[in-house]
């Protein structure tokens, strides 16, 4: 930026920036404000009512609260959603570094590889569960067919949509590609040059400089599976016949969660359990912003 | 005038001084074809396992109903009407244009404001910044 003749005309000119900045985020705030910020104070009010969508919301205190702690349907699903959550976000993180360690070591032909992994995200999340529920299907499922092929019987995949995800994260491996991309290779020639190993190259120059993208990745994953819905619900609640033979061993939060709402019609019971699992991930992703910062390495600092 | 320099304050069209030369030569990485046709490999198995439950599915729709939940990846007995039958039997193209208009809506609505956005966010470099992007995104 050019030096400006005084200071008080740079003052002006930074105040300026600052009320452009500002309009420039105003589609946020107001998209914020509207479709976020808006019914989540709706939905904290409603928490503290009794709410059947036809009559009016009744004021009941903390009963929801207090009847979220009791319901033993609650912490099935809590445990069910954190238990897959513990297993799935590490896996994927691990599971796309690699696929994008290979896409980016083969060069050129990354192209086609990158789209093939790319196809299950553009796979909507409905088609997805219903897929799988036909692929995973313990006695007719191809998976199971396969397996047997190579002589492994096959479990009876009642609940691992941990698996189902793994096939769509390709979102998170172009995010991979696009920072392993980014690192200077003058770095990596400088460590070949002093003799470092390819494991010491990967986790003391590849690691800390694609920290930043690990540690977006590692928040957003663990919020997404948290609330993970769609492939849940379609595989295992979709139609009665699924509803009725599925036990409380497939179901998730965000699962149960829309049971109360919209099949209980309890919105009240809803909504506190919708801020439980706000506050729940509130409190990971504050933890994970702290721990993580004193690893991760921000280019711009 | 003076000469134009490089970085290293080196006169530009000057020879590279030998050692300098030499070094990037020692550097590439041994038998890098066999490493590139292990790569390959590897990508191209990963990639199979992406794509059956796509051709599984494909292949199921080109098979008679009854024959839907086959284990097989071909698609035997043949029965390409099944699209011809979906058009008849579903206001398939009022849904597709339903779909269109949101996501070709979605698409200019998000491109645009996101870019208008990160500006603003850039700008004031504000904490919140980073758990307000994450929390808005889906992977």
């Amino acid at each position: 930026m050019a030096p400006s003749a005084t200071g008080r005309r740079a003052s002006g000119m930074s105040r300026q920036e600052t009320r452009w900045a500002w309009l420039f985020l105003a589609p946020w705030v107001i998209g914020f404000l509207v479709f976020t910020g808006g019914p989540m104070i709706a939905s904290l009010v409603l928490s503290f009512t009794e709410y059947d969508v036809i009559s009016a919301p009744k004021f009941t205190g903390l009963d929801n609260y207090r009847q979220l702690m009791s319901d033993p349907a609650v912490a099935k699903s809590l445990g069910n959603t954190v238990f897959y959550t513990a297993l799935h976000v590490p896996l994927a993180i691990a599971v796309s570094l690699g696929l994008a360690l290979l896409l980016q070591r083969v060069g050129r032909a990354s192209g086609l590889f990158r789209t093939i992994f790319y196809l299950p995200v553009m796979t909507p999340a409905v088609a997805v569960g219903i897929l799988f529920l036909f692929l995973l299907n313990g006695q007719t499922g191809l998976i199971n067919a396969m397996l047997a092929l190579v002589g492994v019987q096959g479990p009876n995949w009642t609940t691992d949509p941990a698996w189902i995800k793994l096939w769509t994260l390709g979102s998170t491996t172009i995010i991979y590609l696009a920072a392993l991309n980014n690192v200077p290779r003058e770095l990596y020639e400088a460590a070949r040059i002093e003799g470092a190993s390819s494991w010491r190259q990967f986790r003391h120059i590849t690691v800390p400089m694609i920290s930043g993208a690990l540690f977006f990745t590692l928040i957003v994953n663990t919020i997404a599976s948290l609330q993970l819905f769609a492939e849940v619900y379609t595989m295992y609640f979709g139609n009665r016949a699924t509803q009725e033979s599925t036990t409380d061993a497939a179901l998730f939060y965000v699962v149960y969660l829309f049971q109360q709402a919209f099949q209980f019609l309890h919105m009240g019971f809803a909504s506190a359990m919708a801020w439980l699992l706000f506050l729940i991930i509130l409190a990971i992703t504050v933890l994970q912003v702290r721990v993580g910062n004193r690893f991760v390495y921000y280019e711009g600092d | 005038m003076a000469t134009v320099q490089d970085r290293t304050g080196r006169a530009l069209g000057q020879p590279v001084p030998a050692r300098a030369a030499q070094i990037p030569e020692r550097l590439p990485p041994r038998q890098p074809w066999r490493r590139r046709a292990l790569l390959l490999v590897l990508l191209t198995g990963c990639s199979v396992l992406f794509l059956v439950p796509f051709v599984w599915l494909i292949s199921a729709s080109l098979r008679p109903r009854a024959f839907v939940f086959d284990t097989t990846l071909l698609p035997v007995p043949f029965e390409p009407q099944n699209y011809l039958t979906v058009w008849e039997a579903a206001p398939l193209l009022t849904w597709l244009m339903n779909s269109l208009v949101i996501g070709v809506m979605a698409a200019l609505a998000v491109t645009l404001s996101s870019a208008f956005v990160a500006f603003g966010f850039a700008y004031f470099r504000f904490p919140a910044a980073t758990w307000s992007s994450a929390w808005s995104w889906r992977p």
